[in-house]
């Protein structure tokens, strides 16, 4: 017996069409089954399929249906049933493109691709990324929860097959052009960069786009990398590569400080190169770096400033103050304490980049009192309950604390805005906060501080101050102007930078410190 | 929502256009359909998508797409576009605004590397091209023309044993560079085949657009290739789903996908594309459209080749 099923007015992708066709087919008790739209042809086939009716004659060719020859009506049920699941199932899977679902197929589909991007459960990485290696591809390593044994087994092995095997937990690279991750859309230019922070380095990059120079490459190691267990082999790796890179004039190492036998291997390695080198070891030891002829760093903008000024032949000088004069940040800060309360103490530092957390939390040092955390600077200030914040609090929102069942903050900003809530009281002088734009970051993420501030706002009775920065470009597509203007509406401060937002904050400490004496 | 990329012909059509208001067609996980009062449809494609024209792609996973109701209202500003029932918005005031049109500019490709691309493209259909829409007809043109190639794996199925003969006809009379020929065969072949744009509609489009590239060239006669691409369209209203309407009205005006435009520049133009991704991306589209359009590329080449 035929019978029909048909949908007015429905569309669904080819491939669903297909896949229906296909596993309909497969049902037993089905003998021939023709399933598309109702276009005259299509009709005209079914016909002459012997599938076809004066139903079917009625459709349009935006009608969707299906006409089965099949033993009995409940066979049709089972049908429908299918096509009805096979409909649910591609609402919430895949799209029409083909993906491929092994690492096999998916090189068939692409030959000649060079570079892998691996995000998948750790404990399974080390294979996948093996095969990937075997197969002479650079990899980008985005996973994280791999252990150290098969970062380095995984290291070592690219390393003689002199590939780059990016990571694990590498959030950020931009190879030839091509932004991988969490990265920003940056001019291209003379500055190669490999890092092994995330977000120092989206930091770097996007402000020597803002000086007006480029970026050659972006290569990322992974946070581990220069740790004793590693020994920097993607970064000796990526440096080599940068050495080797026609494009690239001035190279630029950011870390936060390795081990001393791995920071003597670098430093050792940099001393071979003709080209000038930048390194922010963050907080590391800057004689060393200047002992091996290349340039150490106060900042992450620090190293932007001498990257850009070393590429336009000039000679890089220390970057230590502000983008506004004297003046109008005085100006900004006594206005602002003035304002304050004398309950109104405290320092809350709220970030989603823990590198940026990092370096405010050096920059800042002991000078009012010391800094608790989640990634406390000695152990004496690490925060044992999170729930209950005393004193001055810095936290970098992306740990693993704060992120078991929900993403990254850069992703989804309510981790943050949560935080915000609770983290915010009476008692709170002033508030930093790090705004990361870019691939892979929220597609607003400005627009949720603001909000989230505004809400905060409404239930405190004093004033707090916020300063922020944001980490992006012009060409990012969150809007870089749009998203200061909507940080700007909501009363916060916007410094270019996370170091000279760090100083502004420095600064209305220090005069909050001098009105309370 | 923010938009990062918009087609420059959707971007004129906003500013020419007095009332912009449209209603939602149809909603897939990658892409998004729009049609206006008088039936035409643009698109909103995710970042996973090459920007088609009279279409924006919009920043970010399609995970946004999922929020937009059926059948809402969406009204277009200078920047952006309000979809009212939904409450979203999408920002296209930093969207980079493209062409999505046939270019030849360049040197022209010799008539032996155009050869050398053609069968780069032939090998790759035979070996991975979907073969339950109509490729397996790329044997049917190649009999004709006598080219033997073996092409064993491309094995007839239900839809190509019902076409083959007006595919045939349709063959013969482009090869005689017969449009009116062609033409009058158009109502027993558009709108025929698997898919939400039917296999022969994919066909025609790649079969225009080379048409429309060889003229360009020098090599036909534009005016009657136009000709040809506006009767194919003009066919099509009624006898076709909306979506496959669009892309032939489009493919008239020599506008299309980017990676499909650049397989077809590519055969007439030396640039340093990278041919064979360009075809595989091609490929990748939909089911069986991207073969069934690549077919259409072919059988236009071979014809005016052999």
């Amino acid at each position: 017996m035929i019978c029909y099923e048909v949908r007015k007015n429905s569309y669904y992708d080819s491939v669903t069409l297909m896949l229906i066709s296909k596993e309909v087919k497969n049902i037993e008790g089905v003998k021939d089954v023709m399933v598309g739209m109702g276009t005259d042809l299509n009709k005209e086939l079914s016909n002459n399929l012997g599938l076809g009716s004066e139903k079917l004659d009625e459709l349009s060719p935006n009608d969707f249906f299906i006409s089965a020859d099949v033993v009995d009506e409940a066979i049709m049920e089972q049908v429908v049933e299918r096509v009805n699941g096979l409909l649910k199932e591609k609402k919430s899977s895949a799209g029409s493109d083909y993906r491929p679902v092994t690492i096999k197929s998916a090189l068939e589909m692409m030959p000649e691709a060079n570079m892998a991007v691996v995000s998948i459960a750790g404990q399974y990485a080390e294979d996948e990324v093996s095969r990937l290696l075997d197969n002479d591809l650079h990899v980008m390593l985005f996973s994280d929860n791999v252990s150290v044994e098969a970062e380095l087994r995984l290291k070592q092995k690219a390393v003689e097959k002199g590939l780059l095997m990016m990571g694990p937990d590498c959030g950020t690279a931009i190879i030839n052009g091509v932004p991988l991750a969490f990265a920003n859309v940056v001019k291209k230019g003379p500055i190669g960069i490999v890092g092994a922070s995330g977000t120092g380095t989206q930091e770097v990059s996007t402000l020597i786009d803002k000086l007006g120079s480029g970026l050659s490459q972006v290569i990322g190691t992974g946070g581990r990398d220069l740790k004793t267990e590693i020994g920097g082999l993607m970064m000796l790796q990526g440096f080599e590569a940068l050495m080797r890179d026609e494009s690239t004039e001035v190279i630029v190492l950011i870390s936060k400080p390795p081990s001393p036998e791995v920071a003597e291997k670098i430093l050792s390695k940099v001393s071979e190169t003709k080209k000038p080198v930048v390194v922010d070891f963050i907080g590391g030891d800057i004689e060393a770096i200047k002992a091996a002829g290349a340039y150490p760093c106060l900042t992450l903008e620090d190293a932007a400033h001498k990257a850009v000024a070393l590429a336009k032949g000039d000679t890089p000088v220390d970057f230590t103050g502000f983008s506004l004069s004297d003046d109008e940040v005085e100006s900004i800060v006594n206005k602002k304490v003035a304002a304050l309360k004398p309950e109104q103490k405290y320092f809350r530092g709220l970030f989603t980049g823990g590198t940026l957390a990092d370096e405010a939390m050096k920059m800042l040092g002991q000078s009012f009192g010391g800094i608790y955390s989640n990634i406390p600077l000695s152990h004496e200030y690490a925060i044992e309950n999170l729930t209950t914040l005393t004193g001055h609090v810095c936290l970098d929102l992306g740990e693993d604390q704060f992120t078991v069942g929900r993403p990254h903050p850069m992703i989804d900003p309510s981790t943050r805005s949560d935080r915000f809530k609770t983290d915010i009281s009476d008692d709170v002088a002033v508030v930093l906060v790090d705004v990361v734009l870019g691939y892979g970051s929220h597609e607003n993420p400005a627009k949720e501080v603001a909000d989230a501030i505004h809400e905060v706002n409404k239930k405190l009775d004093n004033n707090v101050i916020y300063v922020a920065s944001i980490t992006g470009t012009e060409g990012d597509p969150q809007d870089l102007k749009a998203s200061q203007s909507a940080l700007e509406a909501e009363g916060i401060i916007v410094m270019p930078s996370n170091a000279q937002a760090v100083r502004l904050v420095q600064k209305i400490m220090d005069q909050l410190n001098k009105k309370g004496a | 929502m923010n938009a990062i990329r918009i087609s420059k012909e959707l971007m004129d059509q906003f500013a020419q256009k007095k009332s912009n208001r449209y209603v939602v067609h149809s909603i897939f996980k990658e892409a998004i359909n729009l049609m206006d009062d008088s039936g035409e449809l643009i698109t909103l494609l995710t970042e996973n998508k090459d920007l088609a024209p009279m279409s924006i792609v919009i920043f970010g996973r399609s995970a946004y797409f999922r929020n937009i109701l059926a059948n809402d209202e969406v009204e277009v500003t200078n920047s952006g576009m309000r979809f009212i029932h939904s409450q979203i918005e999408l920002d296209f005031s930093s969207a980079v605004v493209t062409p999505c049109i046939l270019m030849l500019e360049g040197k022209a490709l010799d008539s032996e590397n155009q050869i050398i691309k053609m069968n780069q493209m032939r090998n790759i259909l035979c070996d991975r091209g979907e073969s339950s829409g109509i490729l397996p007809l790329l044997n049917t043109v190649e009999r004709y023309k006598g080219i033997s190639i073996d092409s064993s794996n491309l094995r007839m199925n239900t839809y190509c044993e019902f076409i083959q003969g007006v595919f045939t006809e349709i063959i013969k009379n482009l090869d005689q560079k017969n449009f009116e020929g062609v033409v009058s065969w158009l109502p027993k072949f558009i709108g025929f085949g698997p898919g939400l744009t039917p296999s022969t509609d994919d066909f025609l489009t790649g079969a225009i657009l080379t048409l429309i590239a060889s003229a360009a060239m020098g090599e036909d006669s534009t005016e009657a290739v136009e000709e040809l691409a506006q009767n194919i369209y003009s066919f099509s209203v009624g006898r076709t789903t909306k979506v496959s309407e669009t892309m032939l009205k489009q493919a008239a005006l020599g506008r299309a996908s980017e990676n499909h435009l650049k397989v077809v520049q590519s055969l007439f133009i030396s640039n340093n594309l990278n041919f064979e991704f360009l075809v595989k991306r091609v490929l990748a589209n939909g089911a069986t459209s991207g073969a069934d359009f690549l077919l259409g590329v072919y059988c236009a080449m071979v014809l005016s080749k052999y």
